[in-house]
């Protein structure tokens, strides 16, 4: 047969995938023999959810708090998609490689501004630095549009995230390079090994157009395309996954209420967990809500940037409002800023506390808190 | 093998092979749910490839059995198993969705290395139209080797 060679190169090439998909399939322990479980207390903050994961079992000798069989291979090593670990950055000004509609996630502290696009980290996943002197890992999960920015010192010793090639929840699941423990992106938790249900601690970001953020912030620097890796950078290789309303792979919780891939805002406190679409804190500029005891404040002057805030101070509860392009309290008539300090007024000088919180699909959120309330 | 079976069974045949390099670089899925995500995905790509792929050797096995010796056979051989290659590489681009870290992933992070940032951009955002390119190409080949096909039998029946 004239096609017997094509046909038989590609059953070779098959061949070959197929001991490479056995391979990986081989490296995640299957769930056989349960050890032990341990009821471990982890952090006292955490939810209900969180709280279900800390009862830590051990299986075939590795610590875990989710089914290790939950745990899939994505099929490439850890650190097939390599993480950056010496990142460069230039200055706003020459930062001609970013277009003012690219997506970027920003992070202050201790007075240092960065950005970090979005068409980079799609190809990387995850940024090791430092900013304001804080070690932190700026992490992006594209399939779940889950951004997240964590400190990385645990148990007083810094170390590094990779990523480990694997999934749970069709989310990333990142390494630590220290201890080789696995951890969630979408919850910030040790899932298996020696760390297993340590929690990182998270630090509050930004997802903002370059154009905005550049012009809040003008003496940023952002990540440059010298990563140390060549990289389509531009190309996006989701392609129009972001806007297509269909799933194509299958999630444990499905949730109706919103469109899969409706990008919320997610909030915890204790047992309860909140979703905001993003749509919406967008067109109202200024939300006061409650989650349980907390009170918040969610603040949106631009497409896409949104901020939330503890709003007690000084043991009152403000309520704001957006007028004439401010925002202003109406118990003292102050007016804050995006920074969440009061400028003039009465208050001014008073400054409220930033919130944390997960932005991403609706799909994901509801994978990991099926007993989420939607704003 | 009676040249529609031998067209039918290449045709078949190039969709399991396809279907197989889904789940081996999926891993992520059950093989029964890469199939599906595949199948909603690249459809068109999927059985456009088993028909072009299985009328080609419809055509082929046909004229051999009138005794024609197809002087573009070769070159329609080459062109179309490539073309089969690139069709099908291509549409995998649309792979990459169905997990993060995922073996498509990797593929196209070691494309710049091969083909250069330039190329691996261009092949990247025009995946989808390239492959149906690529899919034209393969009912290209079939058509003119069906043409061909005609002239010798005609050519035959002067002789």
């Amino acid at each position: 047969m004239n096609y017997q060679y094509p046909i038989l190169g590609v059953i070779g090439v098959v061949t070959v995938l197929v001991i490479m998909y056995a391979a990986t399939v081989m490296t995640v322990p299957h769930q056989t023999a349960i050890d032990s479980i341990e009821n471990t207390s982890v952090e006292s903050s955490m939810t209900s959810q969180e709280q279900s994961l800390s009862q830590i079992q051990i299986t075939n000798g590795i610590k875990h708090i989710v089914p290790l069989d939950k745990i899939k291979s994505g099929g490439p090593p850890k650190d097939g998609i390599p993480s950056i670990d010496k990142p460069n950055f230039v200055t706003a000004s020459d930062a001609n490689f970013v277009s003012d509609n690219d997506l970027v996630i920003g992070l202050i502290i201790n007075g240092e501004t960065k950005a970090y696009p979005l068409f980079i980290l799609v190809w990387h996943e995850i940024v090791n630095d430092i900013v304001g002197d804080v070690p932190v890992a700026v992490t992006y999960c594209p399939l779940c549009f889950t951004n997240q920015v964590f400190e990385r010192t645990i148990n007083e010793q810094v170390t590094e995230f990779g990523t480990s090639g694997k999934l749970y929840n069709s989310n990333l699941v990142m390494y630590d390079r220290n201890t080789n423990s696995q951890w969630s992106q979408a919850i910030g938790i040790a899932i298996t090994g020696e760390l297993t249900g340590q929690k990182l601690k998270r630090v509050p970001f930004d997802v903002a157009k370059w154009s905005d953020w550049k012009t809040l912030y003008p003496e940023t620097l952002v990540l440059t395309t010298k990563t140390g890796h060549i990289r389509a950078y531009g190309s996006d290789p989701y392609g129009d996954y972001y806007t297509d309303p269909q799933i194509i792979f299958p999630v444990e919780n499905k949730d109706d209420r919103l469109h899969p891939k409706e990008i919320i805002l997610g909030f915890d406190n204790g047992n309860i967990h909140k979703a905001y679409k993003l749509a919406d804190v967008e067109e109202k500029k200024v939300i006061n809500d409650k989650i349980g005891d907390k009170n918040l404040l969610l603040v949106s002057l631009y497409p896409e940037m949104t901020r939330a805030f503890n709003r007690v101070v000084d043991d009152i509860i403000l309520e704001f409002q957006y007028i004439d392009g401010k925002i202003i309290d109406t118990q003292t008539n102050s007016q804050w800023n995006l920074e969440g300090e009061a400028i003039e007024g009465q208050l001014i000088g008073k400054k409220l506390e930033r919130e944390v919180f997960n932005p991403g699909f609706w799909f994901e959120w509801i994978a990991f808190h099926p007993d989420s309330l939607v704003y | 093998m009676k040249p529609l079976l031998k067209g039918i069974l290449v045709g078949v045949i190039t969709v399991i092979v396809y279907l197989g390099v889904v789940v081996a670089t999926t891993p992520a899925l059950a093989p029964i749910d890469a199939i599906s995500a595949a199948l909603q995905l690249n459809s068109i790509i999927i059985v456009g490839m088993g028909t072009g792929i299985g009328l080609q050797m419809y055509l082929s096995s046909y004229a051999k059995s009138f005794g024609c010796r197809l002087k573009i056979k070769r070159k329609t051989f080459g062109g179309n198993s490539g073309s089969t290659a690139f069709t099908s590489f291509l549409s995998f681009f649309s792979l990459v969705p169905l997990g993060c870290c995922g073996w498509w992933l990797y593929a196209l992070s070691l494309l710049p290395s091969i083909f250069g940032t330039g190329i691996s951009a261009v092949l990247i955002e025009y995946s989808q139209p390239l492959s149906y390119l690529g899919l034209v190409v393969i009912f290209g080949f079939a058509g003119l080797t069906a043409y061909k096909l005609r002239q010798e039998k005609r050519l035959l029946k002067i002789q």
